[in-house]
C-alpha cells in the first residue's frame, strides 16, 4: 500500500457520454479503494463514488475529464478507472439498443 | 414561486395543498411530522430504504441471469442511486431541520434529481428521469405501504394535480375536500372539463409538464378564472388571492341576495335567464342562483357514466329527478351530442380511425344511424314529459331533410308508446339547435317547422371560423366577436322573430358577460348560461335598457373585425355596470 496523490486526464470514448451505466461502473470500482477521488470536467468537479455528482458532470463525448485520487492505493485505483475509460467501458456499449 | 399556464376550464380561485396523483395514485399524506417523532420517522425512512435496497438487488440478480449482465447494470445503477450517501443525507436533512415527513422529504429530493437529470442539456441522459421517478414511487409505496388513498376517501381539503383525470375519476371528486384542480393534458371541450364546471371546482388544464416541479403538500393555487396555477406562492402572491377569493365571495353573496329579482331591463322587458347542466343534481346550482329553467339539459353523461348503453329505466328516472327539482319550470332536454368514438361498446366501427370526428357520425348524425339508441332516449323523454314542462332539441341538425327524418322517428315512438299503453305527453316543444352554419343560412325555413331555436355558439364558431379551439395551435382565432357570428345570430334571430317562434342562445358565448347587451339588442329574450354565470347574467340584464342594448348591436354590428368588437363590447359591459366589474375584481 502507498500514500499519494494521483492525477490522470482521460477523454471520454463511450458513444453516449458518460451516461448512467458507465457512471454506475465507475462508482462501483471507486468504492472497492478507501482513497478519497475526485473527477472534474472543467469547472465542475464531484466525488467519484457518488452517482449523482458524476452525473451532474454532464459528460459528453470526447470531454477530457480530470481523475484525481488522494490517500492509500490511489495510484492502483487511477490505473483501474484509465482503464476502463481505455477499453472497459465497451462492454456497456453493447446489446442495450438506445436503452440504458 | 412558480407561475405555469393552462386552460381555464372551471371558475373560481383555491389553493390548498398539493395531492399529486402518480399513476398509482400515491398520495402524500403530510408535509410535516412533530419534532419530537423525527427519530422515529428516520427509522422508519432507513427500513423503507432498506426495502427498496432489496427489492433493487433482487431485480439485478433476475435481470442478470435472465437477461445478461448489461440488464442487471441498469438495476446496479439503481441501487447507487437509492444506497447514496448524499440522496440520504438530503432526506435526512429535511427531516430533521424542517420537520418534513420522510414521504414528503424523499419526494423533494427525488424530484429534484429528477429535474437535474432532466436538465442536463442531453436527451439521453435526460431519459433516464423516469428512472429517478420509478426510484421515488418504490420508496413512497414502502413508505406508505396499505396507506395509498383513493380520491373518493379523501379526509382534508387539498388541490388534485395530475397527468390528467378521467371523467369517472372527475365526477368522484368531492366539493368539500377537492380545492380546485390541475392536469397536465386535456383541453378545453374534454369530459373532464364539463364535468369540473359542473362540478364548480376551479379547473385549469393543458399545463404541459409541471408535475416534476412540485412535491405533495407544497402549496398551490388554482386560478380557474385566468387559467393559471401557481406552485409556492410567495406571501404577497397568496395574500392577493386570499383578498380576491374574499371579494369573489362577497360579490356572490352580494348578487345572491338579489336572486328573486326578475331579470327585466329597465324599460320592462323581460329576458329569460336559464342554466346549462349535464347532472341532475345540478338543477338546484340554476335554481338556487335565480334561474328561470333549464335552457341546455346536456344528456351525453348517460351514456358516458358506465360501460352500458342507458336503458329507457336509466333515462328516465335522470329526467324525472330533473323536472322535479326544476319545480314547473321549464327544461329542455338535447338528444345524444356524441361521436361515435365517444359512445362506450359497440359502435366504435362507425367511426374510422383518423377522421375528422368533428366533421363525422357524430350528435344526431348517430342517433338517426342507431334507431334503437335514438328511439330509447326519446321514449323516456316523453314518458317524463309528463310530470313537467318539458322541451326537446336535437343538436347539429344541418339540413331539412334531417330535421324532418328526427320527426319522423318521433312519431314512431309515439306509436310505440301508444302501443305499450304507457303513459307519455306527445304534446311538448320541439326544437333545434343551430349550430351548423347551414342550419343559420336557411334559418327561415327551418322557423316554418321547428318550435323553437336554440343557437349553440361553441360549436357555430369552430364550424364557421373553421377552427378548432382545443388545439392550442389555432385557438387564438377562436373568437366569438367574429362580425360572421354576429351576423349568423342576427339572420337566426330574425327568423325565429318573423315567425314568431322562441329563440335562445346556449353556449359559452351566452356566460360571457360582455356579450350580454349584444345579444338582448339583437333581440334574444332567453339566454342559457353555466349555473355560475347566472347571477351576473341577471345584474348585466337589470342594468340594460332595450335602447341601449340595440344601439351597442347595431354598432357591433358595423365592425369588421372581432378584436374591435371584442373591445367595444367590452368598453359598453363596464359603463352598463362599472360597480359589478372593478378592475381587481377581474383580475
Amino acid at each position: 500500500m502507498q500514500e499519494s496523490v494521483c492525477r490522470q486526464v482521460v477523454t471520454v470514448k463511450m458513444k453516449q457520454g458518460l451516461h448512467l451505466r458507465p457512471i454506475s461502473e465507475i462508482v462501483r470500482i471507486s468504492r472497492n479503494y478507501p482513497c478519497d477521488f475526485k473527477i472534474s470536467n472543467g469547472d465542475q468537479s464531484g466525488n467519484a463514488k457518488e452517482i449523482y455528482d458524476l452525473l451532474e458532470l454532464k459528460a459528453m463525448p470526447q470531454t477530457e475529464l480530470v481523475l484525481e485520487a488522494n490517500g492509500d492505493d490511489a495510484n492502483k485505483l487511477i490505473e483501474e478507472v484509465v482503464s476502463f475509460f481505455e477499453s472497459g467501458y465497451k462492454k456497456f456499449e453493447e446489446t442495450i439498443d438506445s436503452s440504458d | 414561486m412558480l407561475v405555469k399556464r393552462g386552460i381555464a376550464v372551471s371558475q373560481g380561485v383555491n389553493f390548498g395543498p398539493a395531492l399529486i396523483l402518480g399513476t398509482e395514485d400515491f398520495r402524500i399524506p403530510r408535509q410535516f411530522v412533530s419534532v419530537n417523532v423525527i427519530d422515529t420517522e428516520i427509522a422508519r425512512l432507513t427500513s423503507a430504504m432498506d426495502a427498496v435496497c432489496e427489492e433493487i438487488a433482487e431485480n439485478e440478480r433476475l435481470a442478470s441471469d435472465k437477461l445478461g449482465k448489461q440488464y442487471g447494470a441498469i438495476f446496479a445503477a439503481h441501487l447507487q442511486m437509492v444506497s447514496s450517501p448524499r440522496l440520504r443525507e438530503e432526506i435526512e436533512t429535511l427531516i430533521r431541520e424542517k420537520c418534513y415527513s420522510p414521504e414528503h422529504a424523499s419526494s423533494r429530493v427525488f424530484r429534484r434529481y429528477t429535474k437535474l437529470v432532466q436538465h442536463l442539456g442531453d436527451n439521453y441522459l435526460a431519459e433516464r428521469a423516469s428512472d429517478i421517478i420509478d426510484l421515488e414511487k418504490r420508496l413512497l409505496k414502502q413508505l406508505l405501504g396499505e396507506k395509498r388513498e383513493e380520491l373518493s376517501n379523501l379526509t382534508e381539503p387539498i388541490i388534485v394535480l395530475a397527468n390528467n383525470l378521467t371523467p369517472s375519476e372527475t365526477a368522484s371528486l368531492t366539493k368539500e375536500f377537492v380545492l380546485g384542480f390541475a392536469t397536465e393534458v386535456g383541453g378545453r371541450t374534454s369530459h373532464t372539463a364539463i364535468l369540473a364546471g359542473a362540478l364548480e371546482i376551479p379547473a385549469v388544464v393543458g399545463l404541459g409538464e409541471f408535475l416534476s416541479d412540485i412535491s405533495g403538500g407544497d402549496m398551490v393555487i388554482v386560478d380557474g378564472n385566468n387559467g393559471e396555477i401557481i406552485i409556492d406562492p410567495d406571501e404577497e402572491t397568496l395574500a392577493k388571492y386570499k383578498d380576491t377569493g374574499e371579494r369573489q365571495r362577497s360579490m356572490a353573496a352580494r348578487l345572491a341576495s338579489r336572486r328573486k329579482i326578475r331579470s327585466e331591463t329597465q324599460d320592462g322587458t323581460r329576458v329569460h335567464v336559464m342554466g346549462n347542466i349535464e347532472f341532475p343534481n345540478e338543477v338546484e346550482h340554476c335554481t338556487e342562483r335565480g334561474a328561470d329553467g333549464i335552457g341546455l339539459y346536456r344528456t351525453e353523461f348517460l351514456y358516458l357514466q358506465s360501460n352500458t348503453e342507458p336503458t329507457e329505466q336509466v333515462h328516465y328516472d335522470a329526467y324525472c329527478r330533473v323536472i322535479q327539482a326544476a319545480k314547473n319550470r321549464p327544461i329542455v332536454i338535447r338528444t345524444l351530442d356524441l361521436g361515435a368514438d365517444k359512445i362506450p361498446r359497440g359502435y366504435k366501427h362507425l367511426s374510422k380511425e383518423g377522421m375528422n370526428p368533428a366533421l363525422g357520425l357524430r350528435s344526431l348524425r348517430l342517433s338517426l344511424r342507431d334507431l334503437p339508441l335514438f328511439k330509447t332516449q326519446l321514449r323516456a323523454i316523453f314518458r317524463a314529459a309528463v310530470h313537467g314542462d318539458v322541451r326537446i332539441m336535437f343538436p347539429l341538425i344541418s339540413t331539412l331533410l334531417e330535421w324532418r327524418q328526427a320527426k319522423m322517428i318521433v312519431g314512431d315512438v309515439f306509436e310505440d308508446l301508444e302501443e305499450r299503453g304507457v303513459e307519455f305527453n306527445p304534446n311538448i316543444p320541439i326544437g333545434m339547435m343551430v349550430e351548423v352554419p347551414a342550419a343559420a343560412l336557411l334559418a327561415e325555413e327551418f322557423a316554418e317547422e321547428v318550435d323553437f331555436f336554440s343557437i349553440g355558439t361553441n360549436d357555430l364558431i369552430q364550424y364557421t371560423l373553421a377552427v378548432d379551439r382545443s388545439d392550442p395551435a389555432v385557438s387564438s382565432l377562436y373568437n366569438s366577436s367574429d362580425p360572421s357570428i354576429l351576423r349568423l345570430i342576427k339572420m337566426v334571430v330574425d327568423a325565429a322573430n318573423k315567425k314568431n317562434i322562441p329563440v335562445t342562445v346556449c353556449g359559452q358565448m351566452s356566460s360571457d358577460l360582455k356579450s350580454i347587451p349584444l345579444l338582448t339588442g339583437m333581440g334574444i329574450r332567453q339566454i342559457s348560461a353555466t349555473p355560475l354565470a347566472i347571477p351576473e347574467v341577471k345584474e348585466v340584464i337589470r342594468h340594460l335598457t332595450i335602447e341601449r342594448a340595440e344601439e351597442i348591436a347595431a354598432h357591433a354590428m358595423t365592425i369588421d373585425i372581432a378584436r374591435d368588437v371584442e373591445s367595444y363590447l367590452r368598453g359598453e359591459l363596464y359603463k352598463i355596470c362599472p360597480d359589478l366589474f372593478d378592475e381587481e375584481l377581474t383580475l
